[in-house]
């Protein structure tokens, strides 16, 4: 434990930011309990002496930002889930309108239908999830090309993830 | 009586483990190792966004994302960072993000506030109390650019090292005290000219 008179020789330094992490803890607990020492830094330096009182501020208890955390979480979690989901079921509907739009292709002679497999595969896009309590995911996508284009639905997590 | 002793370790699960220990049960998926994780060290980095921000909603909201963000990329931690500077460089990049975000909404719809300083009062100078300076270093604050915000938050209030704020701002150490000295000349200039009686008598303008 130094005294006042050491840490007092240590003040300038210290302002300077050109101590070392250790010495540099111990000035700073010895100005967070000594008001004299607290007084000299003021006179030198109050703007320092400023961030000081900031870092004693108390932050206030917050009970529910662990939950809101872990909410997040489990959000992020499911819309992983989805987007893993949606993937290969863009790529297997767009598999089958391929096939369905061939077949519509070889029955009219070519040409239009191919743009309907390629808005399905556009829009595999980061679907838009929202968790509400414990049960219900409202989820959407809405493919950037087309707006018309949207869908809606709402899933039970337990059911299907 | 090592199968009791193994079930207590369950319960209890995160206090005693050091932040390595739970980081690895975290990356397995363990939720309660990251709760403790989030306990840890939410208070740093809450203090950290408000003073960043300025704003204590949106500070919590910037901490929360930070801590999933966080969750996210866990495979992505290198552990020759300390937890925490890794979690201070999340937050830091959010909250600068969302401050940017925010300054240029404000030059948009040109509502820049600037508060004016109380008159000048008696000679003494005024010990500032609790709620006071968050609310002065707030108002003061406005001048400093966000990089500088985060620097003086880093270092100054919430005593990291230089090199550990090296590391959170990705600049290099003589960069770091260069913001911070920026920071300290300008808020010294606001203060003067805000609340010379904060000053001590010798440095009154
Ligand atoms: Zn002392």
């Amino acid at each position: 434990m130094k005294s006042c008179q050491e840490i007092s020789q240590l003040l300038g330094r210290f302002v300077a930011l050109e101590l070392a992490p250790d010495a540099e803890a111990e000035v700073r607990a010895h100005l967070a309990a000594c008001s004299h020492c607290r007084a000299r830094l003021d006179e030198a330096e109050p703007i320092v002496g400023m961030a000081l009182r900031l870092a004693e501020v108390p932050v206030a208890s917050d009970p529910g930002f662990v939950d809101g955390v872990l909410a997040g979480v489990h959000q992020r979690r499911v819309e992983q889930q989805l987007r893993r989901r949606f993937r290969s079921w863009a790529a297997a509907a767009a598999g089958l309108l391929l096939v369905v739009g061939g077949y519509l292709a070889l029955r009219s002679g070519g040409g239009g239908v191919e743009p309907l497999g390629s808005q399905v595969a556009a829009s595999e896009e980061a679907p838009f999830v929202e968790v509400e309590g414990e049960g219900v995911t409202v989820y959407q996508f809405a493919p950037a090309s087309d707006e018309a284009v949207a869908v809606a639905m709402i899933i039970d997590p337990g059911l299907a993830l | 009586m090592g199968r009791f002793r193994l079930l207590a370790r369950a319960v209890v699960s995160g206090e005693g483990r050091d932040d390595r220990e739970l980081v690895g049960a975290s990356r397995e998926g363990d939720e309660s190792a990251f709760a403790e994780l989030v306990r840890r060290h939410q208070a740093g980095v809450r203090r950290c966004a408000a003073r960043i921000l300025n704003d204590q909603e949106e500070a919590r909201d910037i901490a929360q994302l930070a801590f999933v963000k966080a969750w996210e990329n866990l495979a992505r931690y290198d552990a020759s960072w300390s937890f925490s500077t890794w979690l201070y460089r999340i937050a830091t990049n959010l909250a600068i993000d969302a401050l940017r975000a925010r300054s240029s909404r404000e030059r948009v719809h040109g509502a820049h506030l600037r508060l004016v300083g109380e008159a000048v009062g008696p000679t003494a100078p005024r010990q500032l109390a609790e709620q006071e300076v968050q609310r002065i270093f707030g108002e003061l604050a406005q001048v400093l650019t966000p990089t500088q915000r985060a620097a003086f938050a880093l270092r100054e209030v919430e005593g990291l090292s230089t090199g550990e704020v090296a590391q959170v701002l990705g600049c290099s150490e003589a960069t770091v005290r260069n913001h911070v000295f920026q920071a300290r000349a300008a808020l010294r200039r606001e203060l003067s000219a805000r609340y010379p009686e904060y000053l001590p008598r010798g440095r009154r303008p």
